[in-house]
C-alpha cells in the first residue's frame, strides 16, 4: 500500500494542475504514508451483514468530512476521515471492496474493505485527470471503473483500476462525452452505462461550469470486455441543458437517469428518465439513436419545487425512487407505468437507496438520507424516521 | 441533541454565488418532526425558549405574526407598489420621450431596484414560484447571458409588440432587473432613448416594465391574508404544503437570515473587495445601484432579525443591532463616495478601504449569527440543497 502511494503521489502533473498537486501533496503529507486510521466505530462486520450495510459521504463539521458506514438500524459501524468532501461511494458484496470518490474536481479516492474500513488507502488521480465523483466496481469486483475528466482535452473518461493491485490505473476508456458523472454496471451483463452530463469544467476554474451555452449530454453504454462502445443516446436538442448526471440499473436491464436543468427557462421537461439497456445496445447496432429512451413528464409543480434539480436515483422494486434536495422532496415513479406514485417532503433529503436483506432483494422498502442527519425510510408507502445522527449526510447513499 | 444538531449545522456555508436556485421550502417530513418536536419537549428547543422569554414577543407564534404582518407582507406590498409606479413611469416615458420622463424613469427604476433589494433574500411563498428569483434578476450573469440574449431579441424584434405573455415565455435572463438596466443605463442609453429614433426600445421598456409589475403584483397576492401560505404560518398543521408547526416556520425564517447574509457577503460584497475586485463583477453597476442594493438586502436581513424579534429571544438583540449599525455606516459612507472607480476605471483606493471594512463587519454578523443566534435559538439550515453536485 504505501508503494502504491508513493507511486501515485510522485507522478507528475501537468503545468496546469501544479499549484493544485502542490496542495494535495501537503495534506496528503498530514496523513500516514499508509493513511491507516483507526475508525472511532467498531468496524468488524461478518460477512451475514454483506446487503445491511450503506456507505455515505457526511459532514461533521466545517472542513470535517468522513466516509460512513452504517447498518440497516441506522447504527454507525465506521466512519473514516477524508481529505475533502466525498460524493459518490462504490462496493463490491462478495470481495468486500469499497471504495469513495472525492467531490468533483476530486483530487481523491478512498479505498478500503468493508470488513476493515479503519485500514484504508488514499489513491489520487493521474497527471491530466480529476475524479468526477462516482465509479463502479466490475462484476467480479476486481476492477473498479472511474469518471474522470481529462481537463486538457474537454474530454470524458473512465479510469480503470486494478483492485487486485491496490488499486493501480491500468488504463482509461473514452466515454464519449464531456463531463462523466456517474456510471453503473449492467446486473449479470459486461456493460457500463455512463451519464456524460455534458459539462465542461477544469481544475483552474474549480466548479464553474465552462460550456452551459453549447453542453450536450449523453447516456454512453461499454462493453468493458472490449471497451468498445455498444450504445449511446443523446438528448434531443431542446433538452440539450439537461445535465444527466445519476444513474441507477435494476436488474432486468433497465437504466433510470436524473439530470439537473442548467438553462435559464421556467419549464425544464426531460429531468428523469429511463433507457433499455437491450433496446439501446440493438438500436445502436442498426444506427438509431434514442430508441428505447423514455422521458418522464414532471408536473410542472414538481419540476418548479425541485428547482429543476433532482439529485439522486435508485432503482427500487417496482420503483425508481428520485431525491430533490433543493425541493426537499423524495418521489417514486413506477417503472412500468412511469406514473409518479408517492411523493414525500424530506427537508435536504438525497442520498436514496434500497432497504434489504441478502435473501430480500426485490424489497419496496426505501432509505433516504439528509443533509439534516436523518435517516429515514419509506416502506409500505409510509415515510418514518429510523435515526439522527450528528452529521450531515452528503448526496448519495450505497447499499454496500 | 439539538444543541448539538445545530452546532454542527452552524457550519453550512454557501460557497456558491448561483443562490438564485436556492429553495428554502422548508418542509421535513412528519417523523422527522415527530422526533424533532420530541426532543424539543423533552429537552432544550426554540419552543421552551420561546416560552421563557419575558419581554417582547412571548411565543415563537407571535413572532412569526409579528414577522409576517410587520416585515414580509408590508415589503411585498411596497415592492408591488413600486414596480407598478415603475411600470407607470415606462408609460409616461414612451407615452412622451423627453428629458424629464426620462429621469423620472432612472428614478423609479432606482426605487424598483431598492424594492426589489428589500425583498430579494426574503426566500419563501410565491418568490419562489415559477423561477422567479431568476427572473427577477438574473445575476451573477459571469457569460454574459444578458446581453447575448437581449442583443438577438433586438434584432428579432422589428416592429412587433411584444406582449406580456410573449414576455414570460423568454428567457429568464431577459425578464428582469439587468435586463431592463442593460436597456436604460447601457451604452449610449440616453442619447439613445431621448431621441426615441428608436420605437423598438420603448416597446421592450414597457414589455419588460409591464411583466416585472405583474411578476411582482403575482408575488404580492401571494401575501393575501386568506392564501394557504399566509393560513399556514399563522396556524402550521400537519398535511399543509407549507409550514406543519411553528418550528419549521422559523426554521425558514433563519435559514433565509443565514443564507442570506452568506450571499450579500460572499457574493455581492466579494465583487468589490480583493486583488479582483471589479466593479463590473457587482451587481447592476450600470446604474450605480451596486451599493444601495447591498444597503437594501442588508437592512432586510437586519429587520428579519432584529424587528422579528428573534435576536432579542436569542438575546442577542444589542450584539447585533450594533454590528448591523455598523455595517450600516460602512455603506453609507461608500455610498457618499462620490465615485467608487477612479480614472482608471479601477475601484477607488478609498472604496477598496471601505469594501474591506464593509466585508469585516458582515463576517462578524454572519459568525455571530452561526456561532451563537442559530444555536440559542435551536434551529438549523440545509446542506444538500444548498451545495449539491
Amino acid at each position: 500500500m504505501t508503494q502504491s502511494l508513493k507511486k501515485l503521489s510522485s507522478r507528475s502533473f501537468s503545468r496546469r494542475g501544479l499549484s493544485r498537486r502542490g496542495l494535495l501533496k501537503s495534506v496528503v503529507s498530514a496523513f500516514p504514508p499508509i493513511t491507516a486510521f483507526l475508525s472511532e466505530v467498531s468496524a468488524s462486520f461478518d460477512d451475514s451483514q454483506a446487503g445491511c450495510l450503506y456507505i455515505s459521504g457526511a459532514r461533521r463539521a466545517a472542513d470535517e468530512y468522513l466516509a460512513v458506514v452504517f447498518d440497516e438500524r441506522g447504527e454507525l459501524r465506521a466512519r473514516v476521515p477524508l481529505l475533502a468532501r466525498a460524493h459518490g461511494a462504490a462496493s463490491h458484496r462478495y470481495t468486500h471492496r469499497a471504495c469513495i470518490f472525492a467531490r468533483r474536481p476530486g483530487m481523491f479516492l478512498n479505498t478500503f474493505d468493508l470488513r476493515q474500513p479503519s485500514m484504508h488507502m488514499v489513491n489520487i488521480p493521474v497527471s491530466g485527470r480529476h475524479f468526477y465523483g462516482h465509479g463502479t466496481y466490475s462484476e467480479n469486483g476486481d476492477f473498479l471503473y472511474a469518471t474522470e475528466n481529462d481537463y486538457e482535452s474537454a474530454r470524458g473518461v473512465l479510469g480503470i483500476y486494478d483492485a487486485t493491485k491496490d488499486y493501480q490505473r491500468i488504463g482509461e476508456l473514452d466515454t464519449a462525452g464531456v463531463g462523466p458523472h456517474e456510471v453503473v454496471r449492467v446486473p449479470g451483463a459486461p456493460l457500463l452505462v455512463i451519464a456524460n452530463g455534458g459539462i465542461q469544467t477544469h481544475p483552474d476554474s474549480g466548479r464553474d461550469k465552462l460550456n452551459i451555452e453549447t453542453m450536450q449530454p449523453s447516456l454512453t453504454l461499454i462493453d468493458t470486455r472490449t471497451g468498445k462502445i455498444v450504445g449511446r443516446h443523446v438528448l434531443p436538442d431542446e433538452l440539450h441543458q439537461v445535465s444527466i448526471r445519476h444513474l441507477a440499473c435494476s436488474d432486468d436491464g433497465d437504466v433510470w437517469f436524473a439530470g439537473q436543468y442548467e438553462g435559464g427557462s421556467p419549464v425544464a421537461p426531460g429531468l428523469v428518465g429511463s433507457i433499455s439497456v437491450a433496446q439501446s445496445v440493438q438500436s445502436f447496432a442498426a444506427g438509431q439513436s434514442r430508441k428505447g429512451l423514455v422521458l418522464i413528464d414532471l408536473p410542472a409543480s414538481m419540476q418548479s419545487q425541485a428547482s429543476h434539480y433532482i439529485s439522486s436515483v435508485a432503482v427500487i422494486g417496482a420503483h425508481a425512487v428520485f431525491t430533490a434536495s433543493k425541493g426537499g422532496m423524495t418521489f417514486k415513479v413506477n417503472r412500468l407505468t412511469h406514473e409518479i406514485d408517492q411523493s414525500y417532503s424530506i427537508m435536504d433529503c438525497s442520498g436514496v437507496a434500497g432497504i434489504s436483506v441478502r435473501a430480500q432483494r426485490d424489497t419496496d422498502g426505501v432509505l433516504v438520507t439528509s443533509g439534516t442527519g436523518d435517516i429515514l425510510i419509506i416502506k409500505d408507502d409510509e415515510l418514518r424516521s429510523l435515526t439522527w445522527h450528528n452529521l450531515q449526510w452528503d448526496n448519495h447513499v450505497y447499499q454496500a | 441533541m439539538i444543541l448539538e444538531r445545530v452546532a454542527r449545522s452552524l457550519h453550512s456555508s454557501i460557497s456558491l454565488c448561483d443562490y438564485r436556485l436556492f429553495s428554502l421550502r422548508m418542509r421535513p417530513s412528519t417523523a422527522l418532526l415527530k422526533k424533532f418536536l420530541l426532543s424539543a419537549l423533552l429537552s432544550f428547543s426554540s419552543a421552551a425558549l420561546f416560552a421563557g422569554t419575558k419581554e417582547g414577543p412571548a411565543t415563537a407564534a407571535s413572532v412569526i405574526e409579528h414577522t409576517l404582518t410587520t416585515i414580509y407582507q408590508p415589503a411585498f406590498a411596497e415592492f408591488a407598489k413600486l414596480a407598478k409606479v415603475h411600470d407607470e413611469a415606462a408609460q409616461a416615458y414612451c407615452d412622451n420621450p423627453a428629458d424629464n420622463t426620462f429621469a423620472q424613469l432612472h428614478k423609479e427604476f432606482k426605487s424598483l431596484v431598492a424594492g426589489f433589494s428589500a425583498i430579494e433574500l426574503y426566500r419563501i411563498g410565491a418568490l419562489l414560484d415559477d423561477n422567479r428569483p431568476n427572473r427577477f434578476f438574473y445575476w451573477p450573469d459571469k457569460r454574459r447571458v444578458v446581453e447575448r440574449q437581449l442583443r438577438t431579441l433586438l434584432i428579432g424584434l422589428t416592429n412587433k409588440t411584444l406582449s406580456i405573455d410573449e414576455m414570460s415565455q423568454k428567457s429568464v435572463a431577459l425578464q428582469g432587473l439587468p435586463a431592463l438596466e442593460r436597456l436604460l443605463f447601457g451604452e449610449n442609453a440616453t442619447q439613445r432613448l431621448i431621441s426615441a429614433s428608436d420605437k423598438i426600445d420603448c416597446q421592450l421598456i414597457l414589455a419588460f416594465a409591464d411583466n416585472m409589475n405583474t411578476m411582482a403584483v403575482s408575488v404580492d397576492a401571494g401575501w393575501d391574508a386568506d392564501t394557504l401560505l399566509v393560513q399556514s404560518l399563522l396556524r402550521p398543521e400537519s398535511g399543509s404544503d407549507y409550514f406543519r408547526n411553528d418550528n419549521e416556520v422559523l426554521r425558514s425564517i433563519v435559514t433565509q437570515i443565514v443564507v442570506g447574509i452568506d450571499i450579500v457577503l460572499n457574493c455581492k460584497i466579494a465583487a468589490l473587495h480583493g486583488d479582483d475586485a471589479d466593479i463590473k463583477k457587482a451587481p447592476l453597476w450600470r446604474s450605480e445601484q451596486s451599493v444601495s442594493m447591498i444597503s437594501h438586502n442588508l437592512e432586510s436581513l437586519r429587520t428579519l432579525t432584529i424587528e422579528s424579534g428573534l435576536a432579542e429571544v436569542a438575546n442577542l438583540e444589542n450584539e447585533l443591532s450594533f454590528e448591523f449599525r455598523t455595517a450600516v455606516e460602512m455603506l453609507r459612507k461608500l455610498e457618499a463616495l462620490p465615485d467608487l472607480i477612479d480614472e482608471y476605471g479601477n475601484l477607488s483606493t478609498e472604496a477598496q478601504s471601505l469594501a474591506r471594512a464593509l466585508l469585516a463587519v458582515v463576517s462578524g454578523i454572519k459568525e455571530t449569527l452561526n456561532d451563537r443566534f442559530t444555536q440559542t435559538l435551536g434551529i438549523s439550515a440545509g446542506f444538500n440543497s444548498e451545495d449539491g453536485d
